[in-house]
């Protein structure tokens, strides 16, 4: 790259360039409508314009005419030229900020080869998934957690912890999934030995009937080892937790949504259901002393 | 490589055959009429409060030997109550009735989310309270039979423990009191399950959900063979029927009121209070010494969701000198849907009421 290609490139030369070409529109601004400018009138009325219209014309004119004056030209001229000074002041740091995160978020997707290179393909879909969770909450998750500035900032981290919350329930529903799966897959190959075993001896069952309940016999005892193992229960917890995680972020978002349309959010029913709860048992519990005392 | 010898083609071409077969006379009874309405016998509500009702069965044709005291029966909060009254002649109320026995049953109803406050206090000692005065108001007693089924068990033995003077008998069937064993899959889970989390998330617990991990529970048996045997069945309308009655009972799960959830999962399942007589309700401790009624605790030998373990401790604890265990050969719906089990628990309820009955006479 060469230097004038820097130069044209660099945004403050091009904001500076900017600036003084609106600097010079105002500047000929007053010379472009004659200061003489009267309203037209016609026949028979005091003006050819409506009311509304007039009144506008003579306020343009008004503004026009002061701002063309020298003193009021240069003084706005003055502080608009200061402009790109303070305003490149607090803009580069941002810039600089944003690119370094940028940078950082670059330099982290490179790191992704680093969890791939100990990829272990003993058993693929496991390592997967873990490789992949490991991958997501160490290297992607902060960047959804950066802290959000500004009016907007609750509304952007609601939305970026529904995302976050997302992406935990995939993997999380991805690892169930595939527990889930297993007996299946260790049926398959149990079934099929068994059947060759079973065709060496002469004595494989020629009954569909009969193999299916040898197949569906293995399958249950897998299902019952694989739903009693530490790994399955930890799974199904993690799972049935990422799901509720998942499910409150999306109502608080949801909530924020439906207060903008004024409809009433889960929380504000919510808590008219305990009012209505603590009102009801009070009631019954007012009814049974009149009973009582009605008795005596 | 080696043919394996395994003749698939024989094997396929049978299977292919058999479907056939059923899949032409399944036509007939699956586009034809098929009668699958459950809940058939006819009973009026004698008491309602908010989504609970009250049922009362008509007592036709009543034997002229009949239990003096009304049995009423608690059904679980998971699922409906209309499996004991799933079709005519297959049906735990109308035995009841040709037996001389006056049968109310509480109707949970649906809870919604304005529910969702409503505890396991509310439930005993409101509904359930509730429904047995006005049941003794109807006959003029001072105790009633009670009947309870699974959680619906449960609370049977919270309230004959809190209020032992207005109950006479108390059966207990396929009902969790000992919850601190790692037989029962449901047991070992529930263990693993964070209760604030998800009564903090989603308010009720959804029938779906639960019903979600029933199925996981066996899901060889009750996602698979479960079709394979209705589509190896599907040209017996009889067969259909009953399945399709079954499925329609099955998965008619109305939602649990979320408090009620997380005390009963926290304090029974997790913390096993009540079978140690440190449960807490309305603030009274569940005390088992106080069920001096006698007891009669029905339970399945190959229950998966409610094992044997965490039913035959009860008897022992509790203060009665009058009780007895029966194990029957059937699961957790067997023991009521099963036409041999049925051959056996009914008439076994009856023949125990009855001498109680004559008993006190």
């Amino acid at each position: 790259m060469d230097e004038s290609s820097g130069k044209s490139l660099d945004p403050a030369a091009w904001f500076n360039l900017w600036m003084k070409s609106a600097s010079e529109a105002w500047s000929a601004m007053p010379q472009a409508i004659p200061t003489g400018f009267t309203v037209p009138k016609s026949e028979g009325n005091d003006s050819a314009l409506p009311k509304w219209a007039e009144d506008q014309v003579l306020s343009w004119q008004s503004l026009v005419s002061l701002m063309g004056h020298p003193n009021t030209l240069a003084a706005s001229l003055q502080d608009i030229s200061r402009m790109p000074e303070s305003f490149f002041s607090l803009i580069f740091p941002m810039l600089t900020s944003a690119a370094e995160i940028h940078q950082k978020h670059m330099g982290q997707m490179g790191k992704a080869g680093d969890f791939l290179s100990s990829f272990n393909f003993k058993d693929p879909e496991k390592l997967a998934l873990d490789q992949w969770s490991a991958l997501y909450d160490q290297e992607f998750r902060k960047f959804l957690n950066i802290p959000q500035l500004g009016l907007t900032r609750q509304y952007q981290e609601k939305t970026n912890r529904l995302m976050d919350r997302f992406n935990l329930l995939q993997a999380a529903l991805a690892d169930f999934l595939r527990l889930l799966y297993l007996p299946f897959e260790k049926t398959q190959a149990d079934f099929s030995q068994k059947l060759v075993e079973a065709a060496e001896k002469n004595e494989i069952p020629k009954d569909p009937k009969a193999q299916y309940m040898i197949w569906l016999k293995m399958l249950e005892g897998h299902y019952m080892t694989l739903f009693k193992t530490p790994e399955y229960l930890a799974c199904l917890s993690k799972t049935i937790s990422a799901s509720a995680e998942y499910s409150m972020a999306k109502k608080s978002l949801m909530d924020d949504l439906l207060k903008t349309m004024s409809i009433p959010s889960s929380d504000a029913i919510e808590g008219v259901y305990k009012e209505m709860y603590d009102m009801k048992k009070r009631i019954k519990d007012l009814e049974k002393i009149v009973k009582t005392l009605i008795q005596r | 490589m080696t043919p394996s010898g395994v003749p698939v083609d024989l094997i396929l071409s049978k299977l292919a055959e058999s479907t056939e077969k059923t899949h032409t006379r399944a036509s007939d009874v699956l586009l034809g009429p098929i009668a699958t309405e459950i809940a058939q016998t006819p009973y009026d509500v004698v008491y309602k409060e908010d989504r609970v009702k009250l049922k009362y069965y008509h007592p036709e044709n009543r034997p002229n030997s009949h239990v003096q005291t009304p049995l009423l029966i608690i059904y679980a909060l998971i699922n409906r109550e209309t499996m004991l009254d799933l079709q005519p002649g297959r049906s735990v109320v109308q035995n009841f009735l040709d037996n001389g026995i006056d049968v109310y049953m509480i109707d949970w109803g649906y809870p919604s989310q304005k529910d969702k406050y409503i505890t396991l206090d509310d439930h005993v000692n409101g509904y359930i309270h509730n429904a047995v005065d006005t049941i003794r108001g109807r006959h003029s007693v001072s105790s009633i039979n009670i009947m309870g089924i699974c959680m619906g068990g449960s609370m049977s033995v919270m309230f004959a423990s809190l209020h032992p003077d207005k109950v006479k008998n108390l059966i207990t069937t396929v009902t969790p009191s000992n919850f601190d064993t790692d037989k029962g899959l449901l047991h070992v889970w529930m263990k693993h399950i964070d209760a604030d989390q998800l009564v903090d998330t989603y308010g009720n617990i959804s029938g779906d959900f639960m019903n979600f991990g029933f199925l996981l529970l066996n899901p060889a048996r009750l996602m698979l063979d479960k079709y394979v045997g209705f589509m190896e069945n599907m040209e017996d309308r009889e067969f259909v029927e009953n399945f399709v009655r079954m499925e329609k009972w099955i998965f008619d799960s109305p939602d649990v009121p979320g408090e009620t959830f997380r005390q009963f999962v926290k304090d029974c399942y997790q913390k096993n209070l009540l079978i140690q007589s440190r449960l807490e309700l309305g603030g009274k401790i569940v005390d088992l010494k106080n069920l001096t009624m006698p007891l009669l605790n029905i339970y399945g030998k190959y229950d998966h969701l409610v094992p044997p373990e965490a039913c035959e401790l009860l008897t022992s604890r509790v203060g009665s000198t009058d009780t007895e265990d029966v194990c029957l050969d059937t699961g957790h719906i067997g023991i009521y849907v099963s036409s041999k089990t049925r051959k056996e628990f009914v008439p076994k309820i009856v023949k125990w009421l009855k001498q109680r009955d004559a008993e006190s006479d």
